[in-house]
């Protein structure tokens, strides 16, 4: 399977989960303001994520040399922008969940009014043609969540024993969660960064776009990152040895750094072949890796984590009304991945189609089977993380019923905006002039 | 609008000793990290970065030199011999690589008798015993002649190698000059199977007697020097 129809899966999958999941989060009247605003900005971010995925996807699938009409233009524009909204949500969600940091409405709408004017300052970068400029700081998302959820983990994962609570071990493992979301597929290269891999330091993600400085600060991020994924990883295993274990959270840490030392092997090994036919054969083994572990966590592992602090941590108020609702969502969810996961096996693995089909089914019926169980489990068994913690942790801030229909107007204008701006940006080729200037072709 | 609560967020993440040591260490390892990435993006590899998109260029040429060997066998009508060929050691440690090898098969009516004419001589090469590039389209592995014309048959032995010089972008001179020194291609014994079908006079005399001929095989061994510059 190509990279380009995992990114449409992840684009189905994104705007299923966010839309969905808006229409079950809008009935929930129990949320604290907190949560309220935590769970439709995370709803919104998917949504964006969703159509930056989808646009990303028809670059990658547009014959570049029949495109006359240089239409990537107005998707490479809307992908950029949409990742601004999508960097903001992310800011934006670290500051207020799940222990708001933001803790009076003076400060709530400060550190607002901060991420916007950030977001419009990116937007008007892009629009003044000056896409990719050092200004709008690269990899700030990366920092700002790294160390905000970073911070928050360690103090409740390693608060003091007489302090240590169920919930204070939930807040961490909702930390430990979102830095997976947000970094999981960077931990894949931190073999490639310890190392000095090409695959890691030429790693060049805007192309003929952005400078080295660019670079170096992008780079820098997921340097941070990185550093925060061993942290955790450490932080764990301490904790396990200590009697204290996270065990499914240590596991799924485990994975995602013994997934990295493979892939050590395979993307070092582009860089020290040079013979036309192995070059081809390891180019096409090193993309497969990297569609099979960075892209499948990109488009299908984000929207599951996503899925499962919804429903674990209580954003949703599951109700015999709209049960149906959260199932069919979950459902949707887990069909989708499943079958996606399983063309990605039968792209590695060529097996007959009706032996695939069959496998599908299969898989599919115990998918379903799973999600009945686990499904019941998951809304029964809720994870709560206020219970026995210090309340001065979550302060109480009265806000205005309208302020989730505000934030809905606002993503929604957003997007309309954005499609507006990159259609502009399409007419007058603006992308294309700079394309040239900075001796791209 | 607000209750208020306690403001002071700094103070409440650091509020013990032991949690400051913990998120004091957790930031240690992050500037650390990011300290160790300047310096190998900034320092070691800041060259090679920059120009991580202008790859150099190679120019890669080949001086030849032609092992030549000869043999000959006499063929019975309808049979079947096979010669051999096996390129002198001496020659792998001498040269970078063996290109190509040319085996040329030559012969005559040699019957003495008049009118009659050229036999039909049939030269193939089976694709074993050697490591070479057996499905390279210019291979000539069989052959056959029914005018006493010569036949010509070639292996490719060193993958990609066609004794042209040309022009390659990035890697270094030791990747280029490892890649076309590679002397396990050409290794082992090279067979070639010979048949002869005898053809009599239109109008044999009752002294003629031709069941056999003589055929002379001829192998050029190509070898190669590479020079990358």
């Amino acid at each position: 399977m190509a990279e380009s129809n995992l990114l449409f899966i992840g684009a189905i999958l994104s705007i299923a989960l966010g839309s969905l999941s808006l229409h079950l989060i809008r009935k929930n009247e129990n949320l604290e303001w907190n949560e309220r605003l935590a769970a439709h900005i995370l709803c919104w971010m998917f949504v964006v994520k969703g159509i930056q995925n989808a646009a990303v996807g028809y670059i990658n699938e547009l014959p570049m040399e029949n495109d006359t009409e240089n239409i990537w233009q107005f998707l490479y524009a809307m992908s950029m922008l949409l990742d601004h909204a999508f960097s903001f949500s992310i800011m934006a969600l670290c500051l207020i969940y799940p222990v708001p940091l933001l803790r009076t409405a003076r400060q709530l709408k400060i550190g607002f009014v901060v991420l916007m004017t950030i977001l419009v300052f990116r937007v008007v970068l892009v629009l003044v043609g000056h896409p990719s400029s050092l200004l709008e700081f690269p990899g700030l998302l990366y920092i700002v969540s790294g160390i905000v959820w970073g911070t928050v983990y360690i103090k409740f994962r390693l608060i003091e024993p007489e302090l240590r609570t169920e919930s204070t071990q939930n807040i961490a493992t909702v930390c430990s969660l979102f830095l997976i979301l947000v970094m999981g597929h960077i931990w894949f290269w931190w073999p490639g960064m310890i190392l000095q891999a090409e695959y890691f330091y030429f790693f060049d993600l805007g192309g003929v776009f952005t400078s080295i400085t660019w670079d170096y600060m992008w780079q820098m991020a997921l340097s941070l990152c990185i550093a925060i994924g061993l942290c955790i990883l450490a932080i764990e295993v301490y904790q396990s040895v200590q009697g204290n274990p996270n065990s499914s959270m240590m596991y799924i840490l485990i994975s995602y750094f013994i997934i990295g030392a493979i892939g050590y092997v395979i993307l070092s090994n582009v860089e020290s072949v040079h013979h036309a036919v192995v070059v081809e054969e390891t180019t096409k083994l090193a993309a497969l890796w990297s569609t099979l572990t960075s892209q499948m966590h990109f488009t299908i592992v984000r929207p599951l984590i996503a899925m499962y602090i919804l429903l674990k941590f209580g954003l949703f108020d599951i109700t015999e009304e709209n049960k149906s609702t959260a199932k069919l969502m979950a459902v949707i969810l887990i069909v989708v991945a499943t079958s996606a996961i399983l063309e990605l096996i039968q792209s590695i693995i060529p097996i007959n189609e009706m032996v695939s089909a069959a496998l599908l089914g299969i898989i599919i019926a115990f998918g379903i089977g799973w999600e009945e169980r686990s499904f019941d489990k998951l809304v029964n068994n809720r994870a709560n993380l206020r219970i026995d913690v210090e309340p001065k942790w979550f302060p109480k801030i009265k806000q205005s019923d309208k302020i989730t229909s505000k934030i809905d107007l606002a993503y929604a204008v957003f997007i309309v905006i954005v499609t507006l701006i990159s259609y502009l940006i399409w007419k007058t080729n603006m992308l294309l002039q700079i394309y040239w200037e900075k001796g791209g072709g | 609008m607000v209750e208020l609560s306690d403001e002071k967020l700094l103070t409440d993440l650091f509020s013990s000793s032991r949690t400051k040591r913990n998120i004091f260490v957790f930031y240690g390892v992050i500037i650390m990290v990011i300290v160790y990435h300047a310096s190998v993006f900034m320092l070691l590899e800041y060259d090679n970065i920059k120009n991580k998109n202008t790859a150099d260029e190679f120019s890669i040429s080949f001086e030849e030199s032609i092992f030549a060997e000869s043999d000959s066998r006499t063929v019975n009508d309808g049979e079947k011999e096979s010669v051999e060929f096996t390129a002198p050691p001496a020659l792998f440690l001498d040269n970078a690589g063996f290109g190509l090898l040319e085996i040329i098969i030559t012969y005559s009516e040699t019957s003495g008798e008049p009118g009659d004419q050229c036999d039909v001589v049939s030269v193939n090469i089976p694709p074993n015993g050697v490591t070479a590039d057996w499905q390279n389209e210019n291979n000539v592995l069989s052959g056959t002649s029914d005018d006493c014309s010569d036949i010509l048959l070639q292996v490719m032995v060193y993958p990609e190698y066609d004794g042209n010089d040309y022009n390659v972008s990035g890697g270094n001179q030791d990747i280029w000059g490892d890649f076309w020194s590679d002397k396990s291609h050409g290794q082992g014994t090279f067979t070639i199977e010979i048949e002869v079908e005898v053809r009599q006079p239109l109008i044999p005399l009752p002294t003629f007697q031709d069941s056999d001929e003589e055929v002379n095989i001829n192998w050029n061994a190509h070898f190669f020097d590479v020079i990358v510059e």
